[in-house]
This record gives structure tokens, sequence and C-alpha cells, in this order.
């Protein structure tokens, strides 16, 4: 009785697992591809591998570039002696698009939280603790977000920097509490970065 | 406070209901499954934005309407502040709507629909945290007795329950806490699995203390209230011969011996013996912090969190006998409604009106004492809504005016006919309600 041919369920499941597609959503999608002119879906095609072969993690920061270190890791323009630590690449994109700040990120790969079977281990926290010992740093600012689990890893990270750097500051409370850094506008997240207070 | 129109669409046993309610009582009487309890239930959830029990949303939508494919239902009501006293007069609609969530992912993996839910005061979309306070109810069930005969958890929910209706700082630090508190035993179930080093658990112990200490200092202050509301109703209806204590029992008994092993039988005077914790915030911080510090092997053992207000309970107490362990039924059901009565009390302390009484089927539960005292502070009271299978119990009860609603499949009508029966011939002088106790059945 099945007549949907292998390849299209393989495509709908696929994008089933993705965050936010159910299967109504997944299936709207495959048939959409079905549909797309061939070269449209061989660059979509082409995108999606590259994604994966043609980017790496910089060994500095963590973030995700094309070569490591990265090209802002690599800047000589940027102050190196600044870090701002956030919990995923998009967190970096967010704060470079109001163009106010011009250290350097760390990326921790997401917050503390059990729950979701993610403890301090699992996160880059040792790499910074070694990065503020082995570099001249400055300042490190603790740009997680506003929520349970980001004010509960920054206040660890606090402590695992306090025997090694002058200054741990946080983003200034101008971000909605709940909130994702993702989603703060830009002046909103231009001010948190001005009005960020020492920890 | 009381409500002058409710409007139900597809709400449990109602397609649709409009109903103009009085002042006074009002009876709903019918058969079991009918809609008796649905209508208290609606009045509840615009109250509170929560069911009753263990139910979710979605079995709270007709089964009409589900079937339809197109969930949705609304709750609407007008209440009106008490005349005097409020300062702001002015009547208030609350309005709460289930629909299809119409976000991306808005059907669950068995493609069933899911729901979201609006709240709106006044035609404007509010949080559920600006909705505490709004309309205050007071519920009495039948299974309100197992708040003395069931486990410590259930007087817990129905503390936090109470409190939250009245303090939405205490809502939200529950919140907090209950986060919290999930991720630390998560936290200490992964280093049971993996090992590891166990100073990364006491990252969540700041918000832990903070917001725990929030939570037993307000339990404290409305149990120590609590107290002093019962013991002025209990004797009431015992016919003054038991003494009732409410206690609070904080998990972080700061310096206080703990008083599980009670003696059956105590003095008059065993009252003097038994005090309400006199907490300090600062001192229940430290506390806090030296239980988590202590209890890390334990902790690290079991996989859970050993200290915090999550482990607290109270202590029903009748002349010292604990009646969840001791009380006889009679004593038990005294116990429950005399803590029901006191929370009605406070409840008006609190929030400067008087709550809305909601009665789903209580009276065939007590005895003949007991029921004339609380069909007396009934017939007192600003609003009442109530439920029976059997309209002869409420029989010649009432000095005031009731009105009488009979309900057969979702459909409600008034019945005027049986409104006499209920309110006692007022040829005669007109009582007190603490006189009603002493009359009214004949
Ligand atoms: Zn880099």
């Amino acid at each position: 009785m099945n007549s949907i041919p292998p390849s299209v369920t393989r495509l709908i499941d696929e994008f089933s697992r993705l965050p936010g597609i159910g299967p109504k959503t997944a299936s709207r999608l495959t048939y959409y591809l079905l549909r797309m002119p061939d070269e449209q879906a061989k660059s979509l095609a082409a995108a999606l591998s590259d994604l994966k072969e043609k980017t790496v993690t910089c060994q500095v920061c963590f973030n995700i570039a094309e070569r490591s270190p990265c090209a802002t890791c690599a800047d000589e323009a940027r102050d190196h002696s600044l870090i701002c630590v956030v919990e995923e690449p998009l967190d970096v994109m967010a704060i470079e698009r109001t163009r106010e700040f011009k250290g350097t990120y760390h990326v921790l790969g997401g917050a503390i939280n059990p729950i979701e079977g993610i403890l301090p281990e699992d996160l880059k926290i040792a790499e910074l603790v070694a990065r503020v010992k082995r570099e001249d740093i400055h300042e490190v600012i603790l740009a997680t977000n506003p929520n349970l689990e980001g004010e509960s890893t920054a206040a660890y990270i606090q402590r695992q920097l306090a025997p090694h750097t002058r200054k741990v500051t946080r983003l200034a409370r101008g971000l909605p509490i709940g909130g994702d850094l993702e989603y703060a506008d830009e002046v909103t997240l231009m001010r948190a970065i001005e009005g960020r207070r020492e920890m | 406070m009381r409500l002058t129109h409710l409007s139900i669409t597809n709400f449990k046993n109602y397609a649709r209901l409009e109903l103009d309610l009085p002042a006074g009582t009002t009876i709903v009487h019918g058969d079991n499954a009918q809609g008796k309890t649905s209508f208290l239930e609606a009045i509840f959830y615009l109250a509170t934005t929560r069911a009753l029990g263990s139910q979710t949303d979605a079995q709270l939508i007709n089964w009409v309407a589900q079937q339809s494919g197109l969930p949705y239902a609304r709750l609407w009501a007008q209440a009106q502040p008490a005349a005097s006293g409020a300062t702001d007069r002015a009547p208030k609609q609350l309005e709460i709507i289930w629909s299809q969530d119409p976000s991306p992912g808005g059907a669950s993996a068995d493609g069933a629909a899911r729901l979201q839910k609006s709240l709106k005061l006044n035609g404007v979309r509010k949080r559920a945290l600006d909705w505490v306070g709004q309309l205050a109810v007071v519920l009495f069930v039948p299974a309100d007795l197992e708040l003395v005969t069931g486990p410590p958890s259930q007087r817990r929910h129905y503390l936090d329950h109470l409190i939250s209706q009245i303090d939405v700082k205490y809502l939200e630090a529950l919140h907090i806490y209950t986060r919290v508190l999930l991720q630390r035993n998560q936290h200490l179930k992964r280093l049971q699995e993996r090992g590891g080093p166990a100073e990364s658990l006491h990252l969540w112990d700041d918000q832990l203390v903070t917001h725990g200490t929030y939570l037993v200092l307000r339990r404290q202050a409305v149990m120590t209230q609590l107290d002093e509301l019962a013991q002025r109703v209990h004797p009431q209806l015992t016919g003054g011969r038991e003494r009732l204590r409410l206690l609070y029992r904080p998990n972080l008994n700061v310096g206080q011996p703990v008083d599980y092993q009670l003696p059956l039988t105590l003095g008059a005077d065993f009252s003097a013996t038994y005090h309400q914790p006199q907490l300090d915030g600062g001192e229940v911080a430290a506390h806090f912090y030296a239980r988590l510090r202590d209890g890390e092997p334990r902790e690290r053992a079991q996989g859970i969190t050993l200290a915090g207000p999550h482990r607290d309970d109270l202590r029903f107490l009748v002349d010292g006998v604990d009646m969840n362990i001791y009380g006889s039924r009679g004593q038990q059901r005294s116990t429950a409604l005399a803590l029901k009565l006191a929370e009605m009390e406070l409840m008006h302390a609190q929030t400067g009106e008087h709550p809305i009484l909601l009665l789903d089927d209580v009276l065939s539960e007590l005895d003949a004492e007991r029921r004339r005292y609380l069909v007396g502070r009934i017939d007192a009271h600003e609003q009442t809504l109530l439920t029976t299978t059997d309209l002869t119990q409420y029989a010649c009860q009432f000095t005031r005016p009731v009105c009488v609603m009979r309900v057969r499949e979702g459909i409600m009508r008034r019945d005027e006919a049986r409104e006499r029966e209920i309110v006692r011939d007022l040829t005669s002088s007109p009582l007190s309600p603490d006189q009603v106790g002493g009359e009214g059945l004949g």
C-alpha cells in the first residue's frame, strides 16, 4: 500500500529531526523541494555538504570558522586582552552586529544544564581558564543568556577565573530576563555591553 | 468580590453556557456527570489558571470540540469588587482562551494539535504572573480530607497554591526554586553516572538558597496566620471541646528539635509547648548553606538534594495529637474544614475582598453540627456557588434568598420551584448567622 519512494520518506524523517519541525512541516518542505528546479536543489545540497566539510572549530575561541585560528582571533586590529564569553556561535553574530565590541570571543558550546546532560566539563570552560592564564587578559565579559542556566554558568565561570584575572564583568540587565541573546535587538545588546558590571 | 456573569464555550461538559450570577448563594443540583463540577472548575480555572487535580489542558476541552479537529475553548467572567473597602471598584472582565498553536511545529509528534492558552484581563493580554490576586476563590471538595490524611507533598502543594494566589513574588520564587532543584538533582544523578569533581554541584546553591529562603519565610508567616485563624473557627465546629493547632515544620529547622515523637495525650496547655518556628532569613540561609555543604556525601550517594523547603511538612494537632496519624475520621474532617475556613479568612485579610466560595458536594461528608455551622457561614457570605446531588440536604437551611439551578447534560436552568424549600420560613424573627447553627434542622 505504501507507494511513497524511500528517498522521499527518508528526507521527511531527516527534516522531522530538526528543532521546531513536526511531521506535517517536514512533509511540506520535502514536497516543496521535489518541485524545485534541479540546479536550485543541487545548490542547496552543496551548501549542506560544505557546511560540514568546509568548517572547522577555531582552537582559540571555539567559534565555527573556515580555518583555525578564525578571522577574529587572527585579526591584529582587535583587542586581544578582552574576551567576551558566549554560549553559542549565533551569539557571536548577534554581538558583532552591534559593531560595538572590538575584543575577541570565547564560545562555550552551551550553558551548564544537567537536565540536558550538560555539566561544566562538557563546555569549553577549562579551555577558557587556560586561555586566561596563558594570555595577557585584562577583562573577561560573561555574556551568557540572562536565564537561570546562563546566570548559573556565569557565576560558576566567575569563580573559576577569580584567581587568574583582574576583571570579570557581566552584561547589564538591559536584556530581557529569561530571554536569549540571539534574539535581543542591537540597541538593547549595545547598551548591555556598555553597561556591563563587575562580578 | 463576586461574579456577575459567567460565559463558557466548549469547556468540559459545557458546549455553551451564559449565566448571570446573583449575590449570595447559588445551588446547582443534578445527577452525577451532568456538569456540576465542571461549572465550579470553570470558575476555579478563571481564578487560578490551573485545573483541578492532574488534568491536562487538552482534557478540559469539550470532547465535541475536540472531535471537530478545531480545538477551541473559552471562559469569560465579569467580576464585581465589593462596594466597600476596595480601592478599584470597576468591574473587571477575565477571559481565558485555548486554541490550536498556529506556530510551526504546532502539532506534537503524534499529529495531535497542541494548545495555546491566552489570558486577558479587561481585553488586554496578560502573563500568568499578572493574574495573581485578580479573582480570589476558596474551593471546598471532599478530597480536602487528604490534606490531613495524605502525604506531606499534598500539604506543601496546598500551601504553595494558597500563597501563590496572594503573593506573586512567591509564585516566581517557587518557579525558580523548582527549576534549580531539578537542575541540581540532575547534576547529582550525572555525577553518580560519570563520577568527576563534585564541587561544580554547588554552583546551584546560591539560587537554591536565595529562593528557598524566601519560600520558607513566607510559608512560616502564612502558617502563623492560618494557625491563629483556625484556632478561632475550630471550636465552633467541635462545640469548643478540642483545640486545633496548624504548625509549620520546615526541613530547615534552624536549631529546633524535631518533635515527631509526640506523646498521645497532653494537658490542656499543650499549645504552649508547640510553637510556630521563629525564623530569621539570615539564619535560614546560613543553615541551608551548611546543610548543602555537609550533606554532600549523602546527596551524592542518593542522587537527590536532601535539604530545603521541598521537604517541608505541616502538622495538624488536635489537643496535641497528630491528626495525620491518630485522628478519628470526624476529627480529621473538622481539621480540614477549619483549615479551609481559615484560608477563606486569610484571603480576606490579605486581599481586602471576600473570596468567592466554591463547594463541590461537601455537605454530605459532614455531620449535622458541622453542616449547620458551614451553611450558616455560607448564608452570610458575599457569594457562594455550591453543587449537590441531593437538594433536600439544604432544606430550610438558609435565611436569605437562594438561587437554585438544575443542570442536565451540560444545560443549566433556573429551578425556581425548588428555591422556596431551601429558605427557612421568614415570618419568624430574623436570625444572625451565628444562631443559624442551633436551628433549622427539624
Ligand atoms: Zn577564534
